[in-house]
């Protein structure tokens, strides 16, 4: 077990290295210059490298991507071009809205799909079955910004139940901020719910075709006591993949979502750092989400391995 | 009185008809066979016993369990009995546990699901059952899981999970089909024991008369969901009334008509010193790559014209060296020479001399091709014009010889049988001319009256052909029926070497005594038909 | 055997692929021209989906979005789909070598990339419009058709028909062409249909961000994205090419789903 989690932890700093190094080089190669880009068309020469040499821009490449990496370790983002303020504080800030709404997002995901799955699977073929499949192939149909935009019309301008956007500081109440991330994470929720219930559904009858669900039907065990007992351990670990998928694509989904409800995301933050090619700032935020996401998929391993003890033994 | 009778049991899948009209009669304590070609219904029959049938497929008839009709029970009621009154086991080992729950777990939850008892007195049942099907210690195996044991050290557990709440009934479904011969014989043993021990009735079904013959008290042979006959094992064998329990019998101590082989002194295969082995994965992170070495240093040949058997169970390495020999596995030391050539380095003119027909004869066919494109495949070997020429009369030559018809080179390899997929496994072998074959298992999967006739086939077109062969089995009958001599390998090594019937008749090493014994026989007064 | 999702989602599918065809040759209104005093419109005779608030039919707006929507899809497909599957196919004819490491490994990074997140990045940095669209979005389709591919592949590889033709001296290319290629091409085009329904939701996703489809090419995310300030009195402005979204992905699942059932023989086995 501890070969295994050490194996999976050194591909993860492998992967976080690899990520860095591409992160680094998309923006590098990427046209245009911060420096003439935050000064305007107008600028001088020397104002211009003046501004350059105080960005650390003048430095090699080589030198400038180890400092952003040090720096990051640390917990030292840099600066920001545009805001003249410390990234990490941006950061910061932000995380608090974007990471309590993606694991939000997957809480509902998780809890709708799980009994729609389990409940189509022991349907199989008869009209419930069909009603959760009907359903779940309209929620991967529907683009999530427009869902959003829907719920926005019924559930804030028309119900008046929440507002349409914006977020309320976890300082004035958790509750209150728990409710302002609600219907960004059922807009968020929908369509994952809807390919989590089909793989759920999907490996669960894939299981019940096992020899050793017969088996236990042999024992007398009823067919719902072998889904509980036997099926459903085995059929989690094709959804604990999708799962760990999943929250990548939460985290980068809120970034239209944020955009819908005026969130003030990560996600906004990225977008906002883009256009104004605030490019450090860039960088770091993108190099935090492919963090969450490896981390999430090296947790993710992990669970395999206490879930299937065939891996545990594995390196 | 008996303690289970099936009455007019018939079922449908479809418009299928599986089982039509059965009737049996089980007594207190007895064993009874239900033996069959595949598809004859009788794995059908013991699920239908419990009530496992497919969902989809329609019962009728009544199955008395003492005098309760079984086919009228609720779901409630069929869930107290299975398990608990009629124990099962099944065919494949490797799948038949939950990969995710120790043994003991599996073996428990059967007592406490049964029974009031707590984990407690659960737990120490579950240790008395480990010692009793033989897995010791058993406090030590108790926390095991699946992956953690072997093919036989499974089946135990399985039979624990049947036997643990001593049934009136238990139904074992192929029980031993997967596993090797010698293991095979310890798990028949200890099924025969614990059922005398706890006077279980059982219901014993196999395709394997051999084995049938030595363990029940009364056989059943079906046909085609119909039970043609029905007898106390002795009159069974004495009287065969019906001609397929005659057919069924001779074909499953079919000996092959082989006829002397022109010997002659030249080399065709030579296998010096070969070792293979793989890496194994690791089992800790920054430890030195372990190997395993699957064949060790073996050493023998094949002259032309020669027909030689490779006996061995499973993981003695037969297959790696069958791929060493054809130039698909990488040799780790040693030389394998085909005509004095290096297979290793061979060019496409030296491997035309050798050709392959493997076991299984579903996945031995790309599914999208033609016959015709499936069996002219070897061709490829081919570069001189001369003998491409003429692909089509080659063709329709080849199928004629083995049995087929010219015109079956239209067809897809779906639209045929499993015999008729295995002729034309041997036609694509044959169609180059090769010098050697290699016969991987080629009959294991088949049933015993077409591994007769294939086994027919192959010793007349080695004559017509001249060809030379290494037949590779697990299974001595057919090794006996076949092979001028035979080599028995045993953990990657050959442990003994000889002419076929001397080694079958006199072996000299402890492990070829051992496999002989432990093979099951049929009983010898055949001669009475 | 009736195969309804494939016919409902054929239909669906063949549907949208007719509009944005027709649109080619003609659509009911010139999207070019502004027509102020029609802005607005619900549904009527004319206008048979409304207008937008420059007075431009949305039909026909519908019509050429659909075009952006496929066009840029199927380009997308096209990138993962001849770049993802020789790679996949590669790797699974040197099980476990360097090649096969590197292969999977990179893809493996890929996925660790939030794909919305660099699509966004690769289009804001380069430049926003159709193209990047195609090749941000496509980039994400590369390791889907090299793991499918990949995965289908070695499970043939140790088939014996496989086995035969080794010996039979063929090389390893020649066997992933004529054996292994022919053998996974169904599983490919499911696997297809479900890229494509993802590239027409994300084009959707980058249009709506602006970052996609530029004006005045139309295209549906930009479209809601237009629509937003105006949806709680104009709410047909969303809905129409919200439905055009919907329509187009589920027909693409749906179709999916049943060539699936039709191409995979063990479905087919199990219903006959």
């Amino acid at each position: 077990m501890l070969g295994y989690i050490l194996k999976r932890a050194i591909s993860l700093t492998v992967s976080l290295c690899l990520a860095s190094i591409i992160i680094f080089s998309v923006v590098e190669i990427a046209p245009g210059d911060p420096a003439s880009f935050m000064l305007g068309i107008n600028a001088q020469e020397d104002t211009i490298a003046a501004l350059r040499a105080e960005l650390g821009l003048d430095q090699d490449k080589l030198s400038r991507y180890f400092s952003w990496v040090s720096g990051m370790i640390k917990g030292d983002f840099g600066t920001s071009y545009t805001y003249r303020s410390p990234v990490s504080d941006m950061i910061k800030e932000r995380i608090w809205v974007s990471l309590p709404l993606a694991l939000y997002a997957l809480l509902i995901s998780t809890f709708i799909a799980f009994p729609a799955g389990i409940y189509a699977a022991t349907q199989r073929g008869k009209a419930g079955d069909a009603a959760v499949m009907g359903a779940t192939q309209f929620g991967i149909a529907i683009p999530n910004f427009w869902f959003a935009m829907i719920l926005v019309v019924i559930f804030a301008l028309k119900l008046r139940w929440f507002s349409a956007g914006g977020f309320v500081e976890w300082e004035n109440g958790i509750l209150l901020s728990l409710k302002s991330l609600t219907l960004p994470a059922i807009a968020l929720a929908l369509p994952q719910a809807s390919i989590l219930s089909r793989v759920m559904r999907s490996a669960l009858i894939e299981t019940l075709s096992e020899d050793y669900i017969r088996t236990a039907r042999a024992k007398g065990f009823g067919k719902k006591a072998v889904i509980w007992r036997h099926a459903l351990r085995n059929a989690l670990i094709p959804v604990l993949t999708i799962i760990g998928l999943q929250f990548s694509f939460l985290m980068a989904g809120a970034i239209i979502i944020e955009q819908v409800f005026f969130l003030p995301g990560l996600g906004r933050l990225v977008f906002q750092a883009i256009t104004q090619r605030d490019l450090i700032v860039v960088e770091s935020v993108v190099m935090l989400l492919v963090f969450a996401v490896i981390t999430v998929n090296f947790i993710v391993d992990v669970a395999y391995a206490v879930v299937d003890p065939r891996l545990r033994r594995r390196v | 009185m008996s303690i289970l009778s099936v009455e007019n049991l018939s079922l449908k899948i479809g418009s299928e008809s599986i089982l039509n009209n059965i009737s049996f009669k089980l007594g207190h304590g007895r064993i009874l066979a239900i033996t069959g070609e595949s598809g004859s219904g009788k794995s059908m029959t013991a699920l239908s016993i419990t009530q496992l049938q497919p969902k989809y497929a329609k019962l009728e008839g009544k199955i008395f369990f003492k005098d309760q009709d079984i086919t009228e029970k609720d779901e409630f009621e069929l869930c107290k009995i299975r398990g608990a009154k009629i124990g099962m086991i099944f065919q494949e080992p490797m799948t038949a546990l939950n990969p995710v729950k120790t043994v003991g777990d599996q073996i428990r939850e059967t007592i406490v699901l049964h029974s009031e008892k707590n984990k407690k007195s659960a737990d120490t049942e579950t240790l008395d059952i480990l010692e009793r099907v033989g897995l010791s210690p058993a406090t030590e195996v108790i926390k095991r899981y699946p992956h953690e044991l072997s093919g036989g050290q499974r089946q135990r557990v399985v039979i624990g999970i049947a036997i643990a709440l001593k049934p009136s009934i238990v139904i074992a479904d192929e029980p031993t089909t997967a596993l090797d011969v010698t293991t095979q014989a310890q798990i028949l043993a200890l099924l025969k024991r614990l059922v005398k021990e706890d006077n279980i009735s059982l219901i014993l079904i196999t395709h394997d008369l051999a084995v049938v013959s030595d363990m029940a008290d009364e056989i059943a042979i079906m046909q085609n969901g119909i039970i043609v006959e029905i007898d106390e094992t002795q009159n069974l064998f004495r009287n065969m009334k019906h001609p397929y329990t005659r057919s069924l019998f001779a074909a499953s101590g079919h000996s092959v008509d082989l006829p002397l082989a022109k010997r002659s002194t030249d080399l065709l295969l030579t296998i010096q010193n070969v070792t293979c082995r793989y890496r194994l994965a690791r089992t800790k992170i920054f430890s030195k790559n372990d190997y395993f070495t699957a064949v060790s240093n073996v050493s023998f040949d094949i002259k032309n014209g020669e027909r030689v058997g490779l006996v061995g169970e499973s993981g003695c390495g037969k297959s790696t060296l069958t791929r060493a020999i054809l130039g698909l596995e990488p040799i780790y030391e040693g030389v394998i020479n085909v005509e004095d050539q290096d297979i290793s380095k061979a060019t496409l003119n030296t491997r035309k001399n050798i050709q392959v027909v493997f076991q299984d004869p579903y996945g031995s066919f790309n599914p999208r091709h033609k016959v015709s494109t499936l069996i002219k495949e070897p061709f490829y070997l081919i570069k001189d014009s001369l003998e491409v020429k003429n692909i089509e009369s080659k063709i329709d030559n080849v199928l004629e010889d083995v049995g087929l018809s010219s015109a079956d080179k239209n067809k897809y390899i779906h639209e045929f049988s499993g015999g008729q997929r295995q002729r034309i496994a041997i036609a694509r072998a044959l169609i180059i001319k090769p010098k050697l074959v290699i016969f991987d298992e080629a009959v294991s999967a088949l049933d015993v009256t077409v591994r007769a006739q294939i086994l027919d086939l192959i010793a007349q077109l080695a004559v017509e052909y001249g060809l030379s062969y290494l037949f590779i089995s697990h299974d001595l009958a057919v090794i006996r029926s076949i092979t001028d001599r035979c080599l028995v390998m045993k953990d990657g090594k050959i442990i003994e070497e000889g002419l076929t019937k001397k080694v079958l008749e006199q072996p000299q090493n402890s492990y070829t005594k051992t496999l002989i014994e432990a093979a099951p026989k049929l009983p010898s007064f055949q001669m009475e038909l | 055997m009736k195969n309804n999702s494939l016919i409902l989602g054929g239909l669906l599918s063949a549907l949208v692929v007719i509009a944005a065809l027709v649109s080619f040759l003609w659509v009911p209104f010139d999207i070019t021209q502004l027509s102020i005093p029609d802005k607005l419109q619900t549904p009527n005779e004319v206008h048979w989906l409304g207008t937008d608030h420059f007075g431009r039919d949305i039909l026909s707006m519908i019509m050429i979005g659909a075009r952006t929507s496929l066009a840029v899809a199927i380009l997308a497909v096209g990138i993962g789909f001849f770049i993802g599957v020789p790679l996949g196919l590669a790797a699974a004819t040197k099980k476990n070598s360097l090649l096969d490491e590197t292969i999977m490994r990179t893809n493996d990074l890929i996925f660790a990339f939030p794909s919305l997140v660099i699509a966004i990045l690769i289009t804001a940095l380069f430049g926003a419009g159709a193209m990047n669209a195609i090749i941000a979005i496509g980039i994400f389709n590369i390791p889907v058709f090299a793991r499918v591919s990949r995965g289908a592949a070695l499970s043939l590889w140790q088939k014996e028909f496989i086995l035969a033709a080794r010996v039979s001296g063929k090389s390893d290319l020649r066997i992933s062409a004529e054996h292994i290629f022919p053998n996974i091409a169904n599983l490919l085009i499911v696997q297809g249909t479900i890229q494509f329904s993802l590239g027409i939701l994300a084009e959707a996703g980058l249009s709506y961000v602006g970052l996609g489809t530029q004006p005045p090419v139309p295209s549906w995310g930009r479209m809601l994205a237009d629509s937003q300030t105006m949806v709680s009195f104009a709410p047909h402005l969303a809905i129409i090419p919200g439905s055009a979204i919907i329509v187009t992905v589920l027909g693409l699942n749906l179709m999916g789903d049943g060539l699936r059932d039709l191409l995979d023989p063990r479905v087919r086995r199990s219903r006959e």
